[in-house]
Parts: C-alpha cells; sequence; structure tokens
C-alpha cells in the first residue's frame, strides 16, 4: 500500500494530523511530473493540469478503482491545491518583469483552462480566489477542484460531500463571485 | 461562511431560480427588504452571471439561467431546446402539484392492484388477466419513476 493510500485511509479514519502529511507529498510528485512536462515545453508540450493530477493519482494511489469518492476527494483536494500553487508560482516567474505596467481588463473568456489562461489573468484570478476562500470556503474549493484538479460538477460535488443541486447552485454563485470581483460593472 | 455571505448566496440563487425577469424583481423586494446593499450586491452578482461566457469553463450547470437571464448567452452550452426541456422540467419540479399527481398515481396502482388480488381480473378470459395487471402497474410504475426523478434532481 502506498504512503499516499495510508495517508487517506488515516484521513478517512479521522486522524486530524493526516491531512496536513497529504499536501507536501502530492505537492511533490505535481511538481516532477509539471517540471518534466516543461522540460520538454519547447517541442511544443504544454502544462495540462488535468491530466497532471489524473497522472499524480495513479502514480500516488494505484488505480483507485476500490476507493470511493470520501477518500479521493481528500487526494483531490491536495492536488487542486498544489497545482494551483505550481501555476502561480510559475505565473510568477514568467511574468515578475512584466508586471508593474498598465494592467489591461481582464479577458474573462481567456481563462476557461488553467492550460491556456494568460498569466496575469491567472494571478488575478488566485487573487479573487484568495478573497472568495475568505467570503465562502466551500465556493473557492469547489473553483480549485474544477479548475485547477480538472473534475467535473459530479466529481467535485461528490468530493465535497454534496448534492448535485446544491453544487450547481455553489458553482453559480462561485463564478458570478468571480466575475464580479475581476471584472466589476 | 459567515451568515451575511450565506444569506448573499441564498438569496442569489434563489433568485436565479425565478424563471421570469418580474418573478425576479418580486422576490428580491421581498428577499432584500430591511437590508441595506444586498439587493445592489445580489444584482451585480446576477449582472456577472449573465455574462459569465465561457469563464472557468462555463456555467456547466444551472440551465434555468440561460433562459431566464440571456436566452442562448452562454457560448458552449446545451442547445435552445435541451435548455427549454429543463428549463420546463425544473418548472415542473418546482411545482407542489407533482407531488399531488404521483401521489394520485400511487393510489390509483395501488387500488387496481389490490382489486386484481383480492376480486381477480373481471371476465376472466384467457389472457385477459395479463392485460389488466399492466394497466395496474402503469401507474405504479409512472409514480415510482417520477419519485426517482425528483429524488435525482432534489
Amino acid at each position: 500500500m502506498s504512503e499516499v493510500t495510508q495517508i487517506l485511509e488515516a484521513i478517512e479514519a479521522g486522524d486530524p494530523r493526516a491531512a496536513s502529511e497529504l499536501l507536501p507529498l502530492v505537492y511533490d510528485a505535481l511538481r516532477q511530473l509539471a517540471a518534466a512536462r516543461l522540460a520538454d515545453e519547447k517541442a511544443g508540450q504544454s502544462l495540462q493540469p488535468t491530466a497532471l493530477v489524473h497522472e499524480a493519482y495513479l502514480r500516488l494511489v494505484g488505480d483507485g478503482q476500490a476507493r470511493d469518492w470520501n477518500g479521493r476527494g481528500h487526494f483531490f483536494a491536495a492536488a487542486a491545491e498544489a497545482m494551483r500553487r505550481i501555476l502561480i508560482n510559475r505565473a510568477r516567474d514568467k511574468n515578475r518583469l512584466k508586471r508593474g505596467g498598465q494592467r489591461n481588463r481582464v479577458d474573462l473568456d481567456a481563462i476557461t483552462d488553467p492550460a491556456t489562461a494568460p498569466d496575469e489573468d491567472l494571478l488575478d484570478l488566485d487573487e479573487a480566489l484568495d478573497r472568495l476562500a475568505g467570503a465562502n470556503p466551500q465556493a473557492a474549493e469547489l473553483v480549485k477542484l474544477k479548475f485547477y484538479a480538472g473534475l467535473t460538477q459530479r466529481e467535485a460535488a461528490a468530493s465535497l460531500g454534496l448534492a448535485a443541486r446544491s453544487a450547481d447552485r455553489l458553482w453559480a454563485f462561485a463564478r458570478a463571485w468571480l466575475i464580479d470581483a475581476l471584472d466589476p460593472q | 461562511m459567515n451568515d451575511a455571505d450565506e444569506h448573499l448566496m441564498s438569496v442569489f440563487t434563489a433568485a436565479l431560480d425565478r424563471g421570469t425577469a418580474e418573478e425576479r424583481a418580486a422576490y428580491l423586494d421581498r428577499a432584500c427588504s430591511g437590508t441595506p446593499g444586498l439587493r445592489e450586491r445580489v444584482e451585480a452578482l446576477l449582472r456577472a452571471h449573465n455574462r459569465g461566457g465561457n469563464f472557468l469553463g462555463g456555467p456547466a450547470a444551472h440551465p434555468t439561467t440561460t433562459t431566464a437571464f440571456a436566452p442562448g448567452a452562454v457560448a458552449g452550452s446545451r442547445s435552445f431546446s435541451g435548455r427549454v426541456f429543463d428549463e420546463e422540467l425544473r418548472r415542473l419540479l418546482r411545482s407542489r402539484l407533482i407531488l399531488v399527481h404521483l401521489l394520485f398515481l400511487g393510489f390509483v396502482g395501488l387500488f387496481l392492484v389490490l382489486a386484481l388480488v383480492t376480486s381477480g381480473a373481471p371476465g376472466a378470459e384467457a389472457g385477459a388477466e395479463k392485460s389488466y395487471w399492466w394497466v395496474a402497474a402503469g401507474p405504479l410504475a409512472e409514480s415510482l419513476v417520477g419519485a426517482l426523478v425528483l429524488w435525482w434532481r432534489r
């Protein structure tokens, strides 16, 4: 049994320390996978967060067929947070020299996928997401699961332990909240 | 999440569920009275929702809003006929009449089944009894399927 699987089982058993051990492990695995992908970037390979997260899942947990969404939910929550940090650090590094000039208006339609979103927009989204987490932590978590870990609405709902309709409402609210924060009118 | 944020989300999502602009305005009149600033905040979120386009990959849910706020405004979402179907289904499920209808069907089905069990099929011709069982099973099956759909879309 892998270390991550043991941690997931400990979390499910109610061990409060286990959750804090999960994120560093997932983060390291994702960072290594991302670094390998980025090394190929000149050859046209781009960072695909959804594929990375699922590859990390297979590498750290296994095929996961027997694991229910309660356990997988903890993994994907950690993976979404790890993927977010990786993408934001990368965007900051690439954008460091460019920041400081006149900021163009956020193009909301450009923020559809973390793999293709402009770095400046990703950084703005990250700041808005932090503010959303302060107002409604569950809404921010849903956005992370869907946007950074690439979960479907149904998977993200299961991961958060929400009924489909509740997740739909939360998603509508989170999107509207972020749009208003990024581009108020 | 504090009470104010929870209330904001509750009013916003309830406003989305209103099928027409008039229903929404009437709802906001009631829900926001006595809470300064709430209506402006909710209306800002509704406007934001309306111009969301493909932001974060699109709405992916809450099909009501595509017809209630801006028909066809959400790129990459369901087709118009799909949204109309979703909207009609949602209206139907919101209505309490659907519960009355399903209960009625359930009672009719049970009554017919009990009548068949206790008295047998009228006429008792060969092959007729099977037809009566099908007639009795229909309302029961419809009420069960309806209950399942209600549970699924709760």
